[in-house]
């Protein structure tokens, strides 16, 4: 608990910094887009019959006709957010280990009274708390911007759609968790957190433009589309049971590996 | 008979192409204060961060309080104190905060503690760790180390960056933990501080253990430093004796110095065949003592 105390004090102000960008964001490009999309409708379609009968929907698992729904643009926005809060699940992940390497605290925390899988449980905890507020963050801007600018949507789908970005910043924290304690000299979280999301989110266009589901159970922006959601009223099962199983795994992976290695040092 | 608080049993580790440490032995008695010396890279950090529980040994085991330090790491650390050879502080932190964490992680009340040493060595706890100097630094670990009042001390090149008042008050601290009944372990290449604080001292050389020697017994070995000046040249080969080491002479060949360890009277009879002008016989340093280990 001290631990945790202390690390949620530590990355405070970049948990704040991060939830406050992402919620700001959404909050005021909802409105936006959702402008642009009845001028476009208004004026002949011109903005449809230019992006309707191309692929690049569909990369991002949507269709023409989901996006002109009360949620469509929503949704829309949030598979790029989800981008965003990628890169911040993982870089969190990846620092909050490297960070002691990095800074050379490694040889202070790790030779006090408690054990290595207290540090971990810590840490994991101090990880999940943050992406938890920054997915709250998210969903209660959300929520204020659509109600404001968008009333009428199926509160059902609002949460699936919203929840969504919160489950996959939650599974790159995970995976950054595992990239952490696995490469603990890595120098630049962010760089290698950026490289990894963009090639997960290329694997998932790719899955989607192919049409072959299988690879889209590589990347996790594949696991919650918002077209499934629409059609389903739910996540597709088949790839929920395997976030929670690839969740479990990095978690696991993690704390062994975590348990039984050196500690390296710089000087 | 008391159990010694520190065992080491053929302790190895390995790091594939790069030297660590090999088969070291040795055990540190309750209340003592062992000394741990050796070049840079002989293996004194290594072996202090594995008996941390920091790096795993590839053989051998070591033991803290007869509790494995590998399993049983962070049992051992509610009554051991470590100060690392580098600071490893979290920057962000005010002092103050740091060493309140300390003493969180501990689950201690250490404030009166805590202020008694910030005074005694001259710390100011309302600073952010970034804007001190290396030897502040030293400072806020020494005080980290200590507050808790724990039974073992393990120091990794204690005294680095600090300057020679606090130094000086840094010795008396440990001499007062001593006397409280504290076991200190203290790695440095700096012989005059263990020479003046330990008891027994562990010579390591390329991560071998070369022998561990009492203060007391490397000063009686009778090593005698002698260094000579005569009005001429010395003649070649003259100093070929049993028991001379470390022979060095000038470029004119009229001075000469080297360490000597046997009879009183061989050195004297051949001195005074040469036309001296000068001549010392001297007590040596540990340095030079120890020189001998590293040939």
């Amino acid at each position: 608990m001290v631990i945790f105390k202390y690390e949620m004090k530590n990355y405070r102000k970049y948990i704040l910094v991060w939830a406050a960008a992402l919620a700001v964001c959404i909050f005021s490009m909802t409105p936006v887009y959702y402008s642009m999309m009845n001028s476009a409708g208004a004026g002949g379609n011109a903005l449809f019959e230019t992006l309707g009968s191309s692929d690049f929907f569909q990369t991002v698992g949507m269709s023409m006709d989901y996006l002109t729904t009360p949620l469509g643009i929503y949704s829309f926005l949030t598979s790029f957010f989800a981008l965003a809060a990628g890169i911040f699940g993982m870089h969190f992940g990846i620092s909050i280990h490297t960070r002691e390497f990095s800074g050379k605290t490694s040889e202070y925390l790790y030779t006090k009274p408690h054990t290595r899988g207290e540090i971990f449980r810590a840490k994991a905890w101090t990880v999940f708390c943050g992406t938890l507020i920054v997915g709250l963050a998210y969903l209660l801007s959300s929520l204020l911007t659509l109600l404001l600018f968008q009333p009428g949507f199926d509160w059902w789908e609002f949460f699936l759609i919203s929840l969504s970005l919160f489950f996959v910043a939650l599974i790159f924290a995970a995976m950054g968790l595992l990239a952490g304690v696995w490469f603990s000299n890595n120098r630049n979280p962010l760089l290698t957190a950026g490289l990894a999301i963009f090639t997960e989110y290329c694997i998932t266009s790719f899955s989607r433009v192919v049409g072959n589901r299988a690879i889209g159970f590589l990347s996790p922006f594949s696991f919650f589309g918002a077209a499934e959601i629409s059609r389903n009223h739910f996540y597709e099962m088949s790839y929920v049971v395997w976030y929670f199983v690839l969740l479990a795994v990095c978690l696991l992976a993690a704390y062994r590996i975590f348990l039984k290695k050196d500690i390296p040092f710089r000087s | 008979m008391r159990e010694p608080v520190i065992v080491l049993n053929e302790l190895t580790k390995n790091y594939g192409k790069h030297r660590g440490i090999n088969g070291l032995s040795f055990s540190v008695e309750e209340g003592e204060i062992f000394g741990f010396i050796g070049p840079n890279g002989a293996g004194k950090s290594t072996t202090i961060r594995t008996l941390m529980g920091l790096i795993r040994p590839t053989g051998g085991n070591a033991a803290i309080f007869g509790m494995d330090c590998q399993t049983k790491a962070s049992v051992i650390a509610k009554d051991l104190g470590y100060l690392p050879s580098e600071d490893s502080y979290y920057q962000n932190m005010k002092v103050r905060e740091l060493l309140q964490y300390t003493a969180d992680l501990y689950g201690k009340q250490c404030d009166v503690r805590m202020r008694e040493l910030a005074e005694r060595l001259n710390l100011d706890v309302s600073r952010k760790i970034a804007d001190l100097s290396l030897g502040n630094r030293k400072k806020v670990g020494i005080v980290s180390a200590l507050m808790t009042a724990p039974k073992l001390l393990i120091m990794d090149e204690p005294t680095s960056g600090l300057d020679p008042l606090i130094q000086q008050a840094f010795y008396e601290i440990l001499k007062e933990e001593k006397e409280r009944g504290t076991t200190i372990f203290l790695s440095s290449h700096v012989l005059s501080e263990v020479q003046r604080l330990c008891d027994r001292v562990a010579i390591l050389k390329e991560g071998r253990l070369v022998s561990i020697e009492s203060i007391k017994a490397l000063r009686e070995k009778g090593y005698k430093k002698v260094s000579v000046t005569a009005r001429e040249r010395i003649p070649e080969g003259f100093f070929k004796l049993p028991g001379i080491a470390d022979y060095r002479e000038n470029a004119e060949g009229n001075q000469a110095s080297f360490m000597y360890n046997g009879g009183i009277t061989v050195i004297l009879d051949k001195l005074q065949r040469l036309n001296l002008e000068d001549v010392f016989l001297e007590e040596p340093s540990l340095e030079e003592i120890f020189l001998h280990y590293y040939e």
